[in-house]
């Protein structure tokens, strides 16, 4: 069993703490985008309740197509969409261009969260699975955690 | 703030286009995207994902709820200490 399993665990970590990231972006500056955008408490509220949406309406193509193509193509797509729709979030004049890119950015997150198994299964020994699976996990929560404070 | 974190991903992006490999022989690349797409035509898969958008995305119960969740998270994080 190859070392190169841990480096491929380590980039997924680092994909899967921006995935949080990008959810959590906006929790700790609500006021600030109320004000920006001259929106309520309700339409600011969206912009981290698209992540779960998304998700949920996701997840079942997601990991259909995880399986079919693999984890490396999920995740390269789930980062491409972290990475454009989330760059542009910087460039939204509107309160629903925000909204927009948001949305297309939280369609990501399935790409990572499905292909933790995947990932685990073609590179880890079996003694190995909970170990792996536990590390590929705890980025999510990483991310959680540093997001805001960024 | 939301610049930093899109060149974070881009970061990312690329360390995983460098790094990330599938595994040899653990996964054989024998599907077609045109195979993926018969998704589509798999009737369990479409009426689960067409109830989670209808019964969870559009409920405004939902949305009331994930925002009542959100905004006790984000109390949390303005107390101090």
């Amino acid at each position: 069993m190859s070392s190169y399993r841990w480096v491929v665990l380590g980039v997924y970590i680092l994909a899967g703490i921006v995935s949080q990231v990008m959810w959590i972006t906006f929790s700790p500056i609500l006021p600030i985008v109320e004000e920006i955008y001259g929106v309520g408490d309700a339409e600011v509220g969206l912009l981290s309740a698209v992540f779960p949406i998304v998700f949920i309406v996701l997840a079942l193509p997601v990991g259909y197509y995880v399986d079919r193509r693999g984890f490396r193509r999920a995740v390269l797509i789930g980062s491409a969409f972290f990475a454009v729709f989330g760059l542009l979030r910087a460039f939204a004049t509107t309160f629903e261009a925000l909204l927009v890119f948001q949305t297309l950015t939280a369609v990501g997150q399935p790409f990572i969260f499905n292909s933790i198994s995947k990932l685990v299964k073609s590179w880890f020994p079996i003694e190995e699975a909970g170990l792996a699976t536990g590390l590929g996990s705890i980025s999510l929560f990483i991310g959680t955690i540093v997001g805001p404070d960024c | 703030m939301l610049l930093t974190y899109g060149a974070f991903a881009f970061i990312v992006l690329i360390l995983f286009y460098l790094l990330g490999k599938e595994a040899e022989g653990g996964f054989e690349e024998e599907h077609k995207l045109r195979e993926y797409l018969n998704v589509l035509k798999n009737r369990n898969v479409l009426i689960l994902s067409i109830i989670a958008f209808v019964g969870v995305g559009y409920s405004p119960h939902t949305l009331h709820g994930l925002n009542r969740f959100l905004k006790s998270m984000d109390w949390m994080w303005k107390q101090p200490g």
